[in-house]
């Protein structure tokens, strides 16, 4: 009994066949929703991961365009003491001079070149440099026309100085508004505005302290004679 | 020599049957199956009940192939998966019953054949047993069980088991003897 054999039929493979065939589909199915469930969890990590990265802006670059009038630099000292010189010859007070109501002529001479515009904190240091160039620039010429003025007309008041103080101001000032594209740079005009009112503020408490101080001389000078 | 090669060779169509070879794991089928279908045709009456249950056999000792430590023979190894198949297919069709009942094991007087009996005769005998009795018989007689791996297999006592055995071979000596008064009846 223990060595007795029976032929299957024919077909009995096949129905094992069969069986084997369907669950190792479903294994393999398993396999695949791993796989398919490893890639998504994946993909969200590195989305998040990319996500979250701080994004630098990118300024495209600009092109200044060449005038055609003049191609030199801007004026050097000699040329700006020479047309100050004529102005105030002409006018005789300094304290009223707006050099915004004045005709002036913005310098024709631009520097030409094709600039790539480098990133954000570049950008920034390069124009704090310029500006801060430009404030020596001013406070050379106004040291310029201090000298001629003490030159001409012997001792400069301390009026005098700060009416030519506040004159380079403006200039500065209308050169940040307007700024190099010839529009007008919001910020810098609302800064401007903040400014005059507490230059106005100051001007009134510096009035005051300065009424003040005379009146102590004066009433020093009248006891003392 | 002829024995190493075949374990060899039978060593190799395992592995090839592991890695998922339908050719291999068709050669492995091919060499035992008529054994593994004569064993559960000791338990299921119906021959085509007996191949649904070898097919099932089949499928869990190929599913289960990565189980198979090398320990003993894979024939073992297959049969009793088979074994196993086939009680749990008669506990589902609710076939067997077990007598708990306690018999007095008393030694009964044997019965001898003048001829000896075919495989087939032998088979139309087990088959007439009902269905507790004959698993018992055929695990313990056919398969070489002893009571106590029967009991943990069937999920009964060992007294159960070896009261079920008495009562099979009481009930067996009592048709061949009958069947052998036939035969002389006949002569």
């Amino acid at each position: 009994m223990y060595e007795r054999s029976i032929t299957p039929s024919e077909n009995a493979w096949s129905k094992i066949e069969d069986q084997l065939g369907s669950s190792s589909q479903t294994a393999k199915r398993g396999y695949w929703a791993y796989g398919i469930a490893a890639g998504f969890i994946g993909i969200l990590f590195i989305s998040i991961f990319f996500l979250t990265q701080p994004v630098a802006e990118v300024i495209p670059t600009q092109e200044v365009v060449k005038t055609t009038d003049n191609t030199s630099d801007i004026p050097n000292t000699l040329e700006i003491q020479e047309s100050l010189k004529d102005d105030f010859e002409n006018t005789g007070d300094l304290v009223q001079k707006d050099p915004l109501q004045e005709n002036t002529q913005l310098p024709n001479d631009v520097l030409v070149q094709n600039m790539v515009q480098p990133k954000f904190l570049d950008e920034k240091i390069v124009e704090d440099f310029v500006a801060l160039e430009k404030v020596d620039t001013k406070i050379a010429e106004v040291m310029t026309q201090v000298t001629i003025l003490e030159q001409t007309q012997g001792a400069v008041s301390d009026a005098t100085v700060d009416s030519l103080l506040r004159t380079a101001q403006k200039e500065l000032l209308r050169e940040r508004i307007i700024g190099d594209s010839q529009a007008v740079d919001a910020l810098a005009l609302l800064s401007d505005v903040e400014d005059e009112l507490n230059r106005s503020l100051r001007d009134q408490l510096f009035e005051k302290l300065k009424d003040g101080y005379v009146k102590v001389r004066s009433a020093i000078a009248y006891r003392n004679e | 020599m002829k024995i190493i090669s075949l374990y060899e060779n039978q060593k190799r169509m395992l592995k090839k049957a592991l890695k998922g070879d339908r050719n291999a794991q068709r050669m492995l089928y091919e060499k035992f199956a008529p054994k593994m279908l004569s064993v559960c045709r000791q338990y299921v009456k119906d021959r085509h009940f007996a191949e649904d249950v070898m097919i099932n056999g089949f499928v869990k000792v190929f599913n289960g192939l990565h189980t198979f430590r090398n320990e003993g023979s894979f024939e073992g190894w297959v049969r009793k998966i088979m074994i196993r198949e086939a009680i749990s297919y008669l506990r589902k069709n609710q076939f067997v019953v077990f007598d708990s009942d306690q018999i007095d094991l008393v030694a009964e007087e044997t019965v001898f054949l003048e001829s000896s009996l075919q495989a087939s005769e032998v088979q139309v005998l087990i088959d007439s047993l009902p269905e507790g009795y004959k698993m018992v018989f055929v695990l313990y007689v056919v398969e070489g069980y002893k009571h106590k791996e029967i009991a943990s297999m069937l999920n009964i006592s060992e007294s159960t088991s070896k009261s079920q055995f008495f009562k099979a071979r009481n009930y067996l000596q009592q048709r061949i003897s009958s069947l052998a008064l036939a035969k002389e009846g006949q002569s």
